[in-house]
């Protein structure tokens, strides 16, 4: 939606669909560029996209077919600049989520607090 | 005479004839060449064997006597005139002896043939005591000679000492024994020639005789210078002493040698016995023909005899039963025959002492110089309790192949190289495995390879004496390729004979358990994974719920929807939190229950963390009306889980808030050398004694729940994360007075080790 405006976006990869449309919704509210992406596959596609700017990707950690850390590893074999991430996760083991440099995390049900820090951290408010 | 004949009238031929019949000599008259009697008077008539003898021939009465001689004399006398003087004519051929003497005379009257007078009497008696006589001087005389030769060859000496003890007489040979020479000795006193006889065995036995007038014999040792035994008779005669004495040093010695060789014998006998009665065995000796010669205490004490009673006695008649003395009596033979030890056991009850017992016994020949065999040494040792203990040995060896046999758990001998040594019954059954195919070890293992080096590395601990027994629960590969579940208990054990080791091993079948575990560890897999799995599934919905509430609560604050809006809004986010709270300790028992809970030390300062915890807290703690007092060590650090010491303090202060009827509660925090103790304080309902400890376990209220809510999972679960990070945790309360639960953790409390959680 503004993508262009040289604002950047925020990736959303979450493959519940209540979880990331709510999530996208919210940010959007607060009037940042938000983007849903339902499995890894097409958050790769996106992320190979140079024309997009993604500032943040949040990340879920448990998803299929594509794990979250799959994910990474597949964005790191395709040489693709990996955006600071931040991962959703109920319980996956904060080592894991260091190995893959997330910047932080943020424990289901999503915080609204911490999400909104994040975002203003990492994108510049709208 | 013929002229006093003259003087006095003649008598008549018949007072002649009847003189001459009543003559107690024997009177006949013989006639002619031939002999013939003439007259005979009666005791000429009862003398011959032949009646009547007139008108008979010499030859014909006497015939014996005729033959002998006799006739022949008659005749000389007859035909020369020559007077017979018949002295002690024995008759010949008569029964009884029968002596004669007389005279046989001729008479020749004129105109009347030649004729001879007999004229003899019976001498028998006479002639036999002569006869007697001349025997007995002969033996008499033969006595005699043999007296002188003795006395020729007496070797006594013999002295006569007078009262005033001097010698009177000294034989040559009494000189000589005594090395004296007579001179010296006749007129000398005893005593002064010999002082030493002075209280000796010969002044004692003198002074006897003379004071009792008995002869006294004795024998002594006569000191230098004669250095002699002698033995002596003393015969008292008028106060006189006539003392006879012979040397006997020669007898002593060999007397002494004797008993020095007896009692040489008897000690060697009374060592041999010593030596022989310090065995426990029987030590034994035979002749040839199989008797004692010896038996030492042990067996004597076993017979109930002495040595005396058993010496040259057989074992027959020591009371051994036949079959027994005939089988030693063999066997004897066959040492004697073989020179080589016979070996035996037989069994033998004593008969005074009735003691019994099995004896293994050994006979073994000594051999003289020439090679052959002198006697028979015997030792007997008593095995009775070895073979009891052989036959207890043979029972419980029997016993226990019945139990290996017939134990419904497969049980199993096997090398320390893996090879079965013995099976039972129901190995082959749990294995499917025949016994020969076992036994013949060719199968290799039937281990199921997944689980072999398990096993083996557990069977070179229990080898290395690390263990002394382990138990493993594997599988075996059956004939058809499916595995079977069994529990392995293994033991190692020598065997006595050999000291080799051997594994035993108990197998049981646990296909039927491991089946039951499976389908119990399945369902409660499936409860685990439900309660995860829902967990999850709730969890986003409710996350989704969450963030719309809360973007709502948001927008209506922003918006200004009223506060009533607000409130509403507000109040459905804490119930959605709430609800995410349980959800979230049901997902902490399924991840505890599977052991799945993995904890994340830090290096923390757990004052921070708790400030934390209570910063959360203020809101619901005023709402409560309790005050929090906080002391609180802010230098403490520790390494733990940051995460997992923050839902410990909220769980524990949650309680206390809700549990704490409005009273302040204390949260305080200190440090115990390498270990912290929190303690959180409440002043509220407290807690009974009988459910201090209940309260800990899962789904577990001290009071109603309808009152307090919850699934009862909260201390479980703190009680879980405490002990999994090292630590403890205990309550004291007082009911009505309020309840501190105390949680003590390690300085380092990280996982210490995985463990079954219950």
């Amino acid at each position: 939606m503004s993508s262009t405006d040289g604002s950047g976006c925020i990736l959303v990869v979450d493959d519940d669909d209540d979880i990331r449309e709510a999530v996208v919704e919210i940010l959007r509210d607060e009037g940042y560029a938000a983007e849903g992406k339902a499995d890894g596959a097409s958050a790769l596609e996106l992320l190979r996209d140079d024309d997009r700017d993604v500032k943040l990707v949040l990340l879920d950690w448990n998803m299929a077919p594509m794990s979250g850390l799959e994910l990474v590893q597949a964005l790191e074999r395709a040489n693709v600049k990996i955006p600071p991430l931040v991962v959703f996760t109920a319980d996956a083991p904060k080592d894991k989520m260091a190995r893959v440099g997330a910047v932080g995390f943020l424990k289901k049900p999503v915080p609204l607090d911490e999400l909104y820090s994040y975002a203003a951290a990492y994108c510049r408010h709208p | 005479m013929a002229e006093q004949h003259k003087q006095f009238p003649c008598p008549s031929p018949a007072l002649l004839e009847s003189a001459l019949q009543s003559l107690d000599t024997s009177v006949a008259v013989l006639a002619g060449p031939e002999l013939r009697y003439t007259f005979a008077n009666a005791a000429y008539e009862r003398a011959a064997p032949v009646h009547p003898v007139i008108g008979r021939t010499f030859r014909e009465v006497f015939a014996a006597d005729a033959k002998a001689g006799a006739e022949e004399r008659l005749r000389h006398v007859l035909e020369s005139g020559e007077p017979w003087h018949v002295e002690t004519y024995q008759a010949p051929g008569r029964p009884e002896p029968s002596f004669w003497e007389g005279e046989v005379v001729r008479t020749h009257a004129p105109g009347e043939p030649p004729s001879i007078v007999i004229l003899v009497r019976d001498v028998t008696d006479r002639a036999i005591v002569e006869q007697a006589l001349v025997a007995s001087d002969e033996a008499l005389r033969r006595a005699n000679a043999k007296l002188n030769r003795t006395l020729a060859s007496i070797t006594d000496g013999t002295v006569v000492l007078d009262r005033d003890w001097r010698y009177t007489v000294v034989s040559e040979r009494a000189a000589k024994i005594l090395s004296m020479r007579r001179e010296q000795m006749l007129g000398s006193v005893v005593w002064d020639v010999f002082p030493k006889a002075r209280g000796s065995a010969f002044d004692l036995a003198a002074h006897r005789a003379l004071s009792t007038g008995e002869p006294q014999r004795f024998d002594g040792y006569f000191p230098p210078p004669n250095e002699l035994w002698l033995e002596c008779d003393c015969y008292p005669t008028d106060g006189e002493l006539t003392i006879h004495f012979r040397d006997i040093t020669e007898r002593k010695q060999s007397e002494q040698r004797a008993r020095q060789a007896i009692e040489r014998y008897e000690r060697q006998v009374r060592l041999f016995d010593g030596v022989a009665s310090t065995t426990p065995d029987f030590v034994y000796l035979f002749d040839l023909q199989g008797r004692y010669l010896y038996a030492n205490r042990r067996l004597l004490d076993v017979w109930g005899m002495k040595l005396t009673d058993v010496i040259g006695k057989t074992p027959r008649q020591l009371g051994y039963e036949p079959w027994l003395h005939d089988q030693h009596l063999r066997e004897i033979a066959q040492v004697i025959a073989s020179r080589k030890a016979v070996k035996g056991e037989a069994p033998f009850k004593a008969e005074r002492t009735g003691i019994f017992g099995i004896y293994e016994y050994i006979f073994t020949p000594v051999l003289g110089p020439d090679g052959t065999v002198e006697i028979i040494a015997g030792t007997s040792r008593d095995v009775t309790e070895r073979k009891r203990a052989e036959d207890a040995l043979r029972r419980s060896e029997a016993l226990f192949r019945g139990t290996f046999e017939n134990t419904a758990v497969g049980m199993a001998h096997m090398s320390t190289d893996g090879r079965w040594l013995r099976v039972n019954e129901a190995l082959c059954r749990i294995t499917g495995h025949s016994r020969e195919a076992l036994l013949g070890n060719a199968l290799g293992s039937i281990t199921h390879p997944d689980d072999a080096a398990e096993d083996h590395a557990r069977s070179q601990e229990l080898l290395a004496g690390e263990t002394s027994s382990y138990s493993l629960e594997k599988r075996f590969i059956r004939p058809d390729g499916s595995p079977i579940w069994v529990n392995v208990t293994v033991t190692l054990d020598t065997e006595p004979a050999t000291g080799g080791k051997y594994f035993i091993k108990v197998v049981e079948d646990i296909s039927g358990r491991r089946a039951v575990e499976e389908r119990l560890a399945e369902a409660l897999r499936v409860r685990d994974d439900f309660l995860s799995i829902a967990g999850h599934e709730l969890k986003t919905p409710l996350a989704t719920l969450l963030l719309q509430v809360q973007t709502l609560a948001r927008t209506a604050a922003k918006e200004r929807w009223g506060a009533r809006a607000s409130d509403r809004l507000e109040r459905a986010a804490a119930s959605g939190l709430r609800l995410e709270n349980l959800i979230n300790q049901l997902l902490d028992v399924s991840r505890i229950t599977a052991g799945r809970v993995q904890l994340e030390p830090e290096h923390l300062r757990l004052g921070d963390v708790l400030h934390t915890v209570v910063e959360r807290f203020e809101e619901s703690a005023a709402k409560a009306g309790c005050r929090l007092d906080m002391q609180i060590d802010d230098e403490l650090e520790a390494v733990a889980d940051r995460l997992r010491v923050e839902q410990i303090a909220t769980n524990l202060l949650s309680n206390a808030l809700k549990y704490g009827k409005g009273a302040p509660v204390e949260i305080e925090l200190s440090g115990h050398g390498d270990t912290v103790l929190l303690r959180v304080v409440d002043h509220g309902i407290g807690i009974p004694p009988d459910q201090q400890r209940r309260i800990f376990e899962r789904f577990e209220h001290a009071v109603a729940t309808r009152e307090y809510g919850g699934f009862g999972l909260g201390l479980w679960i703190v009680r879980q994360l405490v002990e999994l990070m090292g630590g403890t945790i205990w309550v004291e309360s007082v009911v009505g007075k309020g309840a501190t639960f105390c949680v003590e953790l390690p300085l380092w409390a990280a996982k210490v080790e995985r463990h079954e959680l219950h």
